[in-house]
């Protein structure tokens, strides 16, 4: 895969993407997508960081809870081969042009899905989406990323040695029934140390896991969460190390279930609420994301490269609390998209000979 | 079931808002959409306008768990099938 000539970002190449650009969902996710969670400006820029991206992609929404004026949205993007093949990242930077060249022709097999992570709270150019955060979602028995070469890959450096033995100090130290689910490379900020996300976490063996590797001040900092996880588990643990585990950690918290059939969600987020981290308002907007439209229920909207029998499905997938020492935590709420394949519906296929008896045409 | 005139109508509802809020209004009576349609001078049948209007038999809640969990290192959650386009 070689750079656009003119240098510029992406563009869906006609003829390998027959399936249209993630921007066409722009207006029924303007639809959908309470005010509660994104202003326009919001809604303006992730409208215009889709027009890069494959409709294929399923895509999630990190919105940040519970402030006054109106925070950006950013986007994230899972990628698989194929989306790959038709996103074109050109040559910003080349590194991460290669890396999913190769990843996409088979290259790289301890690596299950990339994520392309969009920050959207600068001013974005008009010719190309900024420049992603790169994440390797890690196939189930690879091998891990130090050995691998995949976080050098990623960062398109090498990573330094003093990060490598404090990486591998959080990797030896992983208990039974955890595993390392993503590396980072946080290309958009630069100098911020790499990061790593741990699945399978319950919340008393991470509090461990995290005095182990961490010290004493962030499990105290991470028990002090505990009140608003809801009582979600397991969890995901995500890591910022660089020659130290530096101070911030995230900790997820979903449930299996939607919205509407478990009430913890609810509970969850009612937490959130009391505790000044989320707005009522967004809570409510939060619930009611789970759902989905079909050409039925969206034509007005309808992405054109969608099939008529296609679905777009929303879902609410987890929240996560960010702590920081010195401040009161942060809540952030992720919402997913997808257009997915639709089927007939039972009763077309069910009244179809009857139709045929009055049909004029 | 595209058929070149369903995807003229397509095509002719993403052109004209007017016309969209009108067939909307209309929703739930694919008879008053066939009839709306011939008067635009749409040739379909009423069993393509039924088939436009159910498109999809929708999804369950096991297919939007799937996409929640879509986050879920792996993919497992999800079929990750790439193949979510139409």
């Amino acid at each position: 895969m070689t750079a656009a000539a003119d240098g510029t970002w992406p563009a869906i190449r006609s003829g390998e993407s027959r399936r249209g650009e993630l921007g066409e969902l722009a207006p029924l996710l303007g639809r959908r997508l309470s005010p509660a969670l994104a202003g326009a400006v919001a809604r303006g820029k992730l409208s215009a960081a889709c027009r890069h991206l494959p409709l294929t992609c399923l895509a999630a929404l990190e919105l940040r809870l519970g402030r006054a004026d109106r925070s950006p949205v950013d986007l994230s993007v899972r990628l698989g081969p194929g989306d790959a093949v038709a996103l074109r990242p050109a040559a910003r930077p080349p590194h991460l042009a290669r890396f999913i060249d190769g990843w996409s022709h088979g290259a790289w097999p301890a690596v299950a899905w990339l994520w392309l992570e969009y920050d959207l709270d600068q001013p974005l150019a008009r010719d190309r989406p900024p420049l992603p955060n790169v994440v390797a979602a890690l196939a189930p028995g690879s091998s891990e990323p130090l050995s691998s070469g995949v976080l050098d890959a990623l960062a398109g450096r090498p990573t330094p040695a003093a990060w490598r033995r404090r990486l591998r100090r959080c990797l030896d130290a992983l208990p039974a029934g955890s595993r390392l689910l993503y590396v980072f490379s946080m290309l958009s900020r630069p100098g911020r140390p790499a990061r790593i996300e741990i699945g399978g976490l319950a919340f008393d063996t991470l509090l461990r896991y995290l005095e182990r590797v961490a010290g004493v001040e962030m499990a105290r900092r991470a028990a002090e969460l505990r009140p608003l996880t809801g009582g979600a588990e397991p969890h995901h643990l995500a890591l910022d190390v660089a020659e130290e585990v530096e101070p911030r950690f995230g900790v997820d918290c979903s449930f299996p279930r939607l919205p509407r059939q478990d009430g913890r969600w609810r509970g969850l987020l009612d937490g959130l609420v009391g505790a000044g981290l989320c707005r009522a308002e967004e809570r409510e907007a939060l619930l009611a994301w789970t759902g989905y439209d079909t050409f039925r229920t969206g034509f007005a909207h309808w992405p054109p490269s969608a099939g008529l029998g296609d679905v777009v499905a929303r879902a609410l997938s987890h929240v996560k609390l960010v702590s920081l020492p010195g401040r009161p935590p942060e809540a952030k709420g992720y919402l997913m998209l997808r257009v997915l394949p639709g089927c007939p519906s039972p009763l077309a296929k069910a009244t179809r000979q009857e139709r045929h008896d009055v049909q004029i045409c | 079931m595209t058929t070149t005139e369903a995807k003229r109508l397509m095509a002719e509802i993403a052109e004209r808002r007017d016309l969209a809020a009108e067939l909307a209004a209309l929703e739930g009576d694919p008879k008053a959409w066939w009839q709306r349609a011939r008067d635009l001078g749409f040739r379909l049948s009423l069993d393509e306008v039924e088939e436009l209007l159910a498109g999809s038999g929708g999804l369950d809640d096991e297919d939007l768990e799937a996409v929640a969990g879509g986050w879920e290192g792996d993919g497992s959650g999800d079929d990750g099938s790439g193949d979510g386009g139409g």
